[in-house]
């Protein structure tokens, strides 16, 4: 007799969905023992991550983590991922054979419905309720088994936070499929549907929200609360100098310490040069600068984790509107102080697409960390380290002013760009204000180990790389045996130097600036790199990565030094920024205007500093 | 030619090899394949093929980035 057996599925291929910041990538990371950014706001992930996962003894499933959308019907990029994936109709990628549905278990009103809206998929669902953790301190009692009713869906509670958090999610991973939902009908109302299920499966106590509303009548405040966003900028910048330095001063005196022992114990010759004068002094002098770079990263990721920026998005939404520019614009703009290039991706949660590429234009502006270095050697070695009204670091305000600088240029820009197009209809903001979180230390202790591990690896490949090869072009040919001036000068990079000096004379840059501009294109922070490299083999000094400051501080006027912080304020020299733009917009077009009109505000504020700075000094 | 010599460029020369095959890498991925590619072929010595293989790996995503922390870690990888 010829029987039919059913046969069990399990899942080989799930993807995660959900709306925005319900802990999607929380709970990726938890599942896949990954480490990609998750914070306290929408929009962070806006494309597609992969992963692996042991569900049991010999089998693992494939997980996808998605942007997250609130609703099938797309209305930005990163959304229309989000569909493409779980319709099948991304290129390259199969249909997953399982949705894991994250729902925040704080606010299920507004997120039962993409939950409904899922069923449509005829796809086998798991829900999530993540954050449970944070429902229960609230009083939210939920009553699962009603949940999993009114959902026709299984559902698991998760807190993507914790370390086993999502043990039984992983237990129903490990076991069969689950029966795909049937569709909800055409013409059923999904609020009705939410309210209906909320009023039998849920109990939210009345002041859930008191703590959040109490703090946000100071930080939503039209005045306190900007008030209060200009002060922790304003305490942000302070502490980058002023907590950095024992730091600093502890890794200059490794860095000299090694330069030192290295002189001493290798013969004269061009592998002591290499080893001293390129790799210690090069690849020393950026390094310095990491504590700096983690003090910043330790205010962003402690305000990132609060809740606190999407407030600050909504208080500066008006101003951003003004200028041209949309509320959304905020996070992208925001991400680019550690980075351009995730913040040109981060325009993709913009619906309207010429105030993407406004934002887009304008995120080179921000600066990136990668700039840090620069405006630290330079503060370093112009701006006396004192206080100003016996409260305030003056190297920390001149910092808050470059950083401010930045911001008021990418407004400006923006405004001008709304007064060149046609189209100068304003969208408004419609944000999700996320509850107040207290940053977990792991977190921030995670985030800084990848910001530390970034610029390390940075500093081993890129910048260690350029030295090398900028040490070569500096070192050789060789200078004759009757030359009169410093061997550099004979060398293939102190000729480029030279040549290029005729252009960026009038802006005050003499032709060592010039050599470490052609590296800096590659990252910013190697400009500092290459001028330690190149000061080192003009100067014959032994400790060039430790004296670089004192020696730039001797041979530079102010007016050059402040025309070189005008120049790192707009200038484009970042090869990569220019290949994302390229790929965010498609359009070589865009690619090369926002190059040419950064180059040429560069030049511009270089020069105007330059011309008004010399005629005072 | 003393063996110090012979080892300070040695040295020197892989420094250089190295970085420059790192930078190529970065801002001209295709370029790094291409010549990757090439030094596979089989009519050339099995250390040049090895060479060839272990340097096939193009940069990144070929945006000649991987720095902003966005790129994939070990345990997943991110694709458009």
């Amino acid at each position: 007799m010829n029987m039919s057996i059913p046969v069990q599925r399990f899942p080989e291929h799930v993807a995660l969905v959900g709306n925005p910041n319900c802990g999607k990538t929380a709970l990726f990371n938890l599942l896949t023992g990954s480490r990609q950014k998750v914070a306290n706001y929408a929009g962070v992930t806006v494309e597609r991550k992969e992963g692996r996962c042991l569900v049991a003894p010999q089998r693992s499933i494939r997980i996808l983590d998605l942007p997250g959308a609130y609703s099938l019907a797309a209305t930005s990029l990163d959304e229309a991922i989000t569909r493409d994936v779980c319709f099948g109709k991304l290129q390259g990628e199969a249909r997953p054979d399982l949705i894991i549905c994250v729902l925040d278990a704080t606010n299920l009103r507004l997120h039962l419905r993409f939950a409904l809206e899922l069923r449509q998929l005829g796809l086998p669902i798991i829900v999530a309720l993540n954050m449970m953790d944070a429902a229960a301190r609230r009083g939210i009692l939920i009553d699962i088994e009603k949940l999993e009713q009114a959902l026709g869906m299984p559902v698991v509670q998760t807190v993507a936070v914790k370390r086993g958090g999502a043990s039984d999610l992983l237990q129903m991973l490990g076991g069969a499929m689950p029966i795909p939902p049937a569709a909800l009908g055409g013409d059923i109302d999904l609020h009705a549907e939410v309210r209906k299920i909320l009023s039998s499966a849920v109990i939210v106590p009345r002041r859930t929200g008191a703590i959040d509303d109490a703090i946000d009548r100071w930080a939503l405040h039209p005045i306190w609360g900007l008030v209060l966003l200009a002060t922790v900028m304003f305490l942000m910048f302070q502490a980058v100098f002023s907590w950095a330095a024992p730091f600093m001063d502890g890794i200059k005196s490794l860095i000299q310490w090694i330069g030192l022992s290295l002189s001493s114990a290798l013969p004269p010759g061009p592998l002591r040069s290499l080893l001293v004068e390129g790799i210690i002094a090069g690849v020393g002098g950026v390094l310095v600068f990491l504590p700096q770079i983690l003090f910043l990263f330790l205010f962003i990721l402690a305000l990132e984790e609060s809740g606190y920026l999407p407030r600050a998005a909504y208080l500066l939404d008006k101003l951003m509107v003004g200028a041209g520019l949309t509320g959304r614009s905020f996070i992208p703009l925001l991400s680019g102080f550690a980075c351009a290039i995730p913040g040109i991706m981060a325009t993709r949660t913009i619906q309207n697409e010429r105030d993407r590429l406004v934002t887009i234009l304008v995120t080179p502006l921000m600066t990136c960390s990668a700039r840090l270095p620069v405006y630290a050697l330079l503060i370093g070695a112009f701006i006396p380290r004192r206080t100003v009204f016996d409260i305030f670091n003056l190297q920390g305000v001149v910092l808050f002013a470059l950083y401010f600088a930045g911001v008021a240029s990418a407004l400006v820009v923006a405004w001008v760009m709304k007064y060149l197009r046609r189209d100068r209809t304003e969208h408004a903001l419609l944000l999700e204000l996320p509850s107040y979180r207290i940053p977990h230390p792991r977190d921030i202790a995670i985030g800084l180990w990848e910001r530390a591990s970034i610029f390390v690896r940075r500093v081993g490949t890129i910048i260690l790389s350029l030295t090398v090869l900028l040490w070569f072009l500096s070192s050789y040919p060789a200078a004759p045996a009757d030359a009169i001036g410093p061997a550099i000068d004979y060398s293939f990079a102190g000729r480029i130097g030279h040549a290029l000096q005729a252009v960026f004379a009038p802006i005050g840059f003499n032709w060592q600036i010039c050599i470490a501009l052609i590296p800096g294109l590659a990252a910013r922070e190697v400009a500092v790199s290459s001028m330690a490299t190149v000061y080192a083999l003009s100067a014959a000094s032994e400790n060039a990565a430790a004296e670089l400051a004192p020696i730039i501080a001797s041979q530079w006027s102010l007016a050059t030094a402040l025309s070189l912080l005008a120049w790192y304020v707009f200038a484009p020299q970042c090869l990569s920024t220019l290949a994302v733009i390229r790929r965010e917009t498609a359009s070589w077009r865009t690619m090369l205007l926002a190059a040419a009109y950064l180059f040429a505000l560069a030049y511009a504020a270089s020069f105007i500093t330059y011309q008004v700075a010399s005629r005072w000094s | 030619m003393k063996i110090y010599d012979i080892v300070q460029w040695s040295i020197i020369l892989s420094a250089l090899l190295l970085s420059s095959l790192y930078m190529l890498g970065r801002i001209a991925p295709q370029w790094r394949v291409q010549l990757a590619q090439h030094l596979q072929q089989p009519n050339y010595a099995r250390w040049i093929n090895n060479f060839g293989s272990r340097i096939a790996r193009a940069a990144g995503c070929g945006s000649g980035c991987n720095t902003c922390g966005t790129c994939a870690t070990p345990n997943s990888s991110n694709k458009k």
